[in-house]
Order: C-alpha cells, then sequence, then structure tokens
C-alpha cells in the first residue's frame, strides 16, 4: 500500500494517508515483540556545555526481554546515569529511538512522559527519595494519587505492596522512625504497587551498610523471581553479581554486554 | 485533574503551612491587615446604613416633610443657612391651606419647638425639647403611647393645656410615681401630664426620649406669641398615590401662596428620607472611597509577600518536586498543587483578617452608639479576595516549580 502512494510524488508534501502508511509500515518493521520490555536504537545524548557539545551517549543500542534481570555497570562519567534517566523516562534523547512496552517514548512530550513514569516504571533511588512528612503508607500511595485511583482502592494496594516487602506493620511510621533499610524497603513497596513493566535501581545499596544492603538484594533477588524486570544501576561488582546480564558503559557507548 | 489529586494538593497544602505556623502567620499579616480593615470598614457603612434608615430616616414610606429651608436640599451649609434667613416661615395658615388644597395627601401634620427648662415640685430639667404636635402627628411619627393617651382634636381646638412625655422625662421627674394627671412646669405655665411614650433609645449618642410635646395651637399661644412660628409639616400620600404627585401638588400650592415666579426657585424646602439617606450615603460613601484604596495597596503588598514565601517554599521543596515528578506527577498536577496551597495560605489570612474584624467590632459595637452590623457578604468577600490574591500571586512560583527539570531537582538537597 505504501508502495502505490510514495512513488508518483513530484508534490514534495506527502498525503496525510501517505504519511500514515509510511508510519505503519515502519511500526510494523520496528515495533519490539511482546517480549521485549526495552528497545533502544541508537541513543544520542549531547549536552550544549557552553561552546563545547558533550556526547554522553553515543549510539547505545540493546533490547531487554521481559523478565530479564540486568545489571548496568560503568564508571562515574561513563554516561550511565544519562542512560538511566533515559530508560527512567527522566529525560528524552538527543536522538535515536526508545521502546518502552511496545511505546515509542523517545518521542513522548512531558505529560505522556509522567503518565509512563506512572504507569510503567518503579524507581529505586540511592536515597530512597521519601517525602519526610508523609507516613509509608502514603509515600506509597503517591503512585496512585497521580493516576486517580480512589483512596480506598489506593490505601488497600498500598498496605498490599508494603506486606510484600514485610512492611506492614510499620505502615504509619515516618521515614526518620525507619531504618536505613526499611526506608529503602518503602521505597520498593512504592516502585512495586502500580505494577510497573520495569524496576529501575539507581545505586539501591549506595547508603546502606553490608549487611542490610544484603537484605535488600535478596528481596530484588525474590522480585525478580516473581517474573519482574529488573534494572540494577550500580558501580559496585558484587552487587551486579546478582544480575543475570550486565551492560558496561564507557565512554558513552556499549562497551560490553555481559550474560551469566 | 481529578478529585483524589485535588483533595491531596490540599493535604500536602495544609501540612506544609502547619509545618511552619509562625513563617505562615508573618507572610499573612498584609492579608489579615488587608481583609481586617475591609470587613472593618464594610461593617461600619452597612451599620451606619442600616442606622440611618431605621432611626434617623424615620419619617416612613409615602411620607416626606415641608420646611422653610433643609440641608438635604441645599446640600452645603452656606446656603442652607441663606435660606434659613431669607425664605418666609411656614405658620398655622399654611398647614390649613395645605390641608384644604392638597387632595392627595392623606395626613398633614405640623409640629415647632425648641429647648427649655422644665420643672416638676423642686425637680428642674435643662435643655427638654418641647415640642407642638398636631394631633395627627403621631401617626406621621415612630413615637408610641406606653401609658395614658396622646392629643385629641379637642386639645388642640381649645389649646388645652396638657403635654405628652418622652421617657427620660419620666424617668427625670417622676423617679417612682405615676406621672399620669400631674402638672408640670415650663417656664411659668403649668401642664397637666396625658400620656407617656414608649422608649426610642438614642441616635448617635443622643437620647430620642427627652421631650415634651404640647398641642401644637397650645404651644404656639404659650411660646410663639412674639416670634412668629417655623412649623416643620409633615404629609402623608394617599395609598397608591406616588409621593411625586404629592409633592408636585404641595410645590404648587406653595408657590401660588408665596406668588413666586416660573423662574423663581421655591423658597421652601420639601425632603424626604431618601434625601437624607442620600446625604448621609455620600458620607458614608467617602468614607469606602478612603479607606478601599488602602486596603487595595495592603492586599497587594500582602500578596507579593505570599509570593516571595512561595518562591522559597518552591526552592525548599525541590527535591519533593522531583520525587513527584518521578512517581508521575504532571507538570498541571505540580502546578495545582502549589497555586491550592498558595491560596489556602492566603485564604487562611482572609479568615483570621475576618475574625479580627468581626471580634473588634463586636467589642466596639458594645460601647460606640452606633450599632455594627457585618454584612452577610463580607464573610465571602473577605475570604473570596483574599483566595484570589494567593492564586494571582501563587501562579508566578507554582509555575516555576511546575517547570522544574525532574532530574536536577531530584539531584538537588
Amino acid at each position: 500500500m505504501a508502495d502505490e502512494t510514495k512513488p508518483d510524488g513530484k508534490n514534495h508534501m506527502l498525503t496525510e494517508e501517505a504519511v500514515l502508511d509510511r508510519d505503519l509500515a515502519y511500526l510494523e518493521a520496528s515495533t519490539p515483540s511482546e517480549q521485549t520490555v526495552i528497545k533502544t536504537v541508537d541513543l544520542w545524548k549531547t549536552y550544549q556545555m557552553g561552546a563545547e557539545q558533550v556526547h554522553a551517549l553515543r549510539g547505545v543500542s540493546f533490547e531487554v526481554p521481559r523478565g530479564e534481570y540486568l545489571a548496568i555497570m560503568g564508571p562515574s562519567g561513563s554516561g550511565k546515569s544519562t542512560l538511566m534517566n533515559l530508560i527512567g523516562c527522566l529525560d528524552t534523547p538527543t536522538s535515536g529511538e526508545y521502546w518502552l512496552n511496545g511505546k515509542l517514548v523517545s518521542e513522548m512530550d512531558d505529560d505522556e512522559l509522567a503518565y509512563i513514569r506512572n504507569k510503567e516504571i518503579g524507581f529505586v533511588f540511592q536515597t530512597f527519595n521519601l517525602l519526610p512528612r508523609a507516613t509509608a503508607l502514603h509515600n506509597v500511595e503517591l503512585p496512585l494519587i497521580y493516576n486517580g485511583t480512589p483512596r480506598s482502592q489506593r490505601i488497600e494496594m498500598a498496605k498490599i505492596a508494603l506486606e510484600r516487602v514485610d512492611l506492614g506493620p510499620r505502615m504509619n511510621h515516618k521515614p526518620n522512625e525507619l531504618s536505613g533499610g526499611q526506608r529503602q524497603r518503602v521505597a520498593i513497596a512504592r516502585a512495586l504497587v502500580n505494577n510497573p513493566s520495569i524496576l529501575l535501581a539507581d545505586e539501591p545499596t549506595g547508603n546502606l551498610d553490608s549487611a542490610t544492603s544484603q537484605e535488600i538484594m535478596s528481596l530484588f533477588d525474590d522480585l525478580h523471581s516473581q517474573g519482574n524486570t529488573i534494572i540494577l544501576v550500580t558501580h559496585e561488582h558484587d552487587i551486579a553479581e546478582h544480575a543475570h546480564r550486565v551492560l558496561h558503559i564507557l565512554d558513552g557507548e556499549i562497551n560490553r554486554d555481559e550474560r551469566r | 485533574m481529578n478529585i483524589n489529586k485535588f483533595i491531596e494538593a490540599a493535604a500536602i497544602a495544609l501540612a506544609s503551612i502547619m509545618a511552619h505556623k509562625l513563617r505562615s502567620f508573618l507572610t499573612l499579616l498584609g492579608v489579615i491587615i488587608g481583609v481586617a480593615v475591609v470587613t472593618a470598614v464594610a461593617t461600619v457603612i452597612e451599620g451606619a446604613n442600616v442606622y440611618i434608615k431605621e432611626k434617623i430616616a424615620t419619617l416612613g414610606t409615602g411620607v416626606f416633610s415641608l420646611q422653610k429651608a433643609s440641608l438635604t436640599g441645599f446640600g452645603d451649609f452656606q446656603k442652607f443657612f441663606e435660606a434659613f434667613r431669607k425664605n418666609p416661615d411656614l405658620g398655622p395658615e399654611d398647614v390649613r391651606v395645605l390641608r384644604e388644597q392638597v387632595s392627595l395627601a392623606e395626613q398633614i401634620g405640623a409640629q415647632d419647638g425648641g429647648s427649655r427648662q422644665i420643672k416638676y415640685g423642686n425637680i428642674a430639667l435643662e435643655g427638654v425639647g418641647v415640642q407642638g404636635v398636631t394631633p395627627n402627628l403621631i401617626l406621621l411619627s415612630n413615637i408610641e403611647v406606653e401609658q395614658g393617651r396622646y392629643f385629641g382634636d379637642f386639645d388642640d381646638d381649645n389649646r388645652r393645656e396638657v403635654c405628652f412625655l418622652g421617657a427620660d422625662v419620666v424617668d427625670g421627674l417622676f423617679p417612682s410615681g405615676d406621672p399620669i394627671g400631674k402638672e408640670i412646669k415650663i417656664g411659668s405655665d403649668s401642664f397637666t401630664v396625658v400620656g407617656v411614650a414608649k422608649k426610642l433609645g438614642s441616635v448617635l449618642g443622643q437620647s430620642q426620649d427627652n421631650f415634651v410635646l404640647l398641642p401644637l395651637s397650645t404651644f404656639v399661644k404659650t411660646f410663639a406669641k412674639r416670634t412668629s412660628p417655623t412649623f416643620q409639616i409633615k404629609i402623608r400620600a394617599r395609598s397608591g398615590v406616588p409621593i411625586e404627585a404629592v409633592q408636585d401638588q404641595v410645590r404648587l400650592v406653595m408657590r401660588t401662596r408665596h406668588k413666586l415666579n416660573y423662574n423663581q426657585p421655591d423658597d421652601f424646602a420639601i425632603s424626604t428620607d431618601e434625601a437624607t439617606e442620600q446625604l448621609l450615603g455620600q458620607i458614608t460613601g467617602t468614607v469606602g472611597a478612603v479607606a478601599f484604596p488602602v486596603v487595595g495597596i495592603s492586599l497587594v503588598i500582602g500578596g507579593i509577600v505570599i509570593m516571595n514565601i512561595m518562591l522559597a517554599t518552591v526552592t525548599e521543596r525541590t527535591r519533593e518536586i522531583g520525587i513527584r515528578k518521578s512517581l508521575g506527577a504532571t507538570r498541571t498536577d505540580i502546578l495545582v498543587q502549589f497555586l491550592v496551597e498558595a491560596a489556602l495560605l492566603s485564604g487562611m489570612g482572609g479568615l483570621i483578617g475576618l475574625l479580627i474584624a468581626v471580634s473588634a467590632m463586636w467589642v466596639v459595637g458594645k460601647y460606640a452608639p452606633v450599632p455594627f452590623a457585618v454584612p452577610m457578604w463580607a464573610p465571602a468577600i473577605a475570604i473570596g479576595i483574599s483566595t484570589l490574591v494567593g492564586l494571582f500571586f501563587g501562579i508566578y512560583p507554582a509555575n516555576r516549580a511546575a517547570k522544574l527539570d525532574p532530574i536536577a531537582a531530584l539531584r538537588a538537597d
């Protein structure tokens, strides 16, 4: 169909129909399969620093199948954080494509990105990033507030998520009444509450002692065995050990894609 | 934007305001003062208006007065005094002719009087308003009989030496006894008390009960033998007849009596409650015209202070904004959150200002001669205006919060 309408084009403007056909054909060719959660095609991110252009990412392409346990490793300045921000839909690439759960995220505007972050991504941060004045329960409720879940259902879902990380009894505590490990569990419950496509953890054990780190990592292992897709961003080898695949980033490129 | 998000926004706003009580209060001073002043001024004006209607403008509907000169007819004192000097006096003959010729009037009454000393036994009262009145004047005034009777035509026709006392005079002269049938002295003349009026209270701190009424003809015979009387004539229109039609008839009769040419101005004054209300309304209007710009300035300053504190709040809570954005809050969500906070903050200021004004007015009202009525619309306006001030001055900070880059915001300390 696309071939019938394209070739006669003396007119440089394509008809609306032609554009639609072209896009449909393109979509069919590039849409990742059901089993692929993430697909990136030649991602570039370039920052303008004064007169100088800094390429934080230089053409990164990879795919993540559903249910994978992936670690992204790299020294600071490697572009690892930039890649994480793109995967987390906090930022858009300068060029290239990013498909998340069948949706072309790289072309989205701010509000659409907010919707995707709410629906598809569960963030776990190094510094927990809990609201200090809110209880554990309320912190876990937050993503549900932003997608308009009714209050009673919201509380129910938040309680279930907290129970999944064994924090049911402490749900009415505020972050400053919880230990570091417990705070990170609250953050994980918050990440899980919306049943996202991926759990995206940025140095999740960076602020924890080694015993607590082990506890949090075994929680991630459990979540993976329950079918969750997990992406860890870390620079610690023993943390990356838990993953089944490690992407090594260096100077804005994938240096090594290591599977175990 | 659904209701869940709105409730969340209000809850966050309240928590944030409560977390910084002193700061919030200081932020709100401008709005509090502005709203307190606007409410107080509105209360005073409303109180004055109610007061004028109830106490000063006592003629009633369909009633107007005819006088030698009146302040409301001329508007300034100079002209009033000039008219008072030049215009012919109104006397019994005027009343007679008007009653004869003004067919549209239902009642025409008249009064005349001045301030005198009165005595009973060895008790004397100074400065009592001694008034001569036609018997039908009770129908044209707010006086009611408490005890005894008012005058009848036979009192007036026969120039009987009877009198009717105001409540203060009764209290002053007869602290313990029954005044009916007693004789009081005005100058060298004696008058028998036939009735007592119900208490009227005071207007602008001046008692309305400090009077002695006599039949008008008795008054003229006793006190206006040498000076010509200057009657105030009160006229009520027949029911269904517009007051203006009666006024026109009165004007025609009076101009004919005074032989005025068509191009000469009236040499008498016709005034109604409306005219009185208008004059006093001008005074209260001036108070408003001075007070409201001051209020406006304080609200603008209050708004700027709110804007300032909201900018500080946004900076302080950059990380929170980042967290919320990472969890799916859109720009609109963040915008609404901070707008609600600014509006709520400012609205609370309005509420506090309102409470301060109402309680201050309540205290003042207990001691002031004029009653203060907080107008029904004052709370709505006070809170409405202050909320709008918050919304308006919240736009800039809220927009700044909404536009924050989530990555930078998450990295903020």
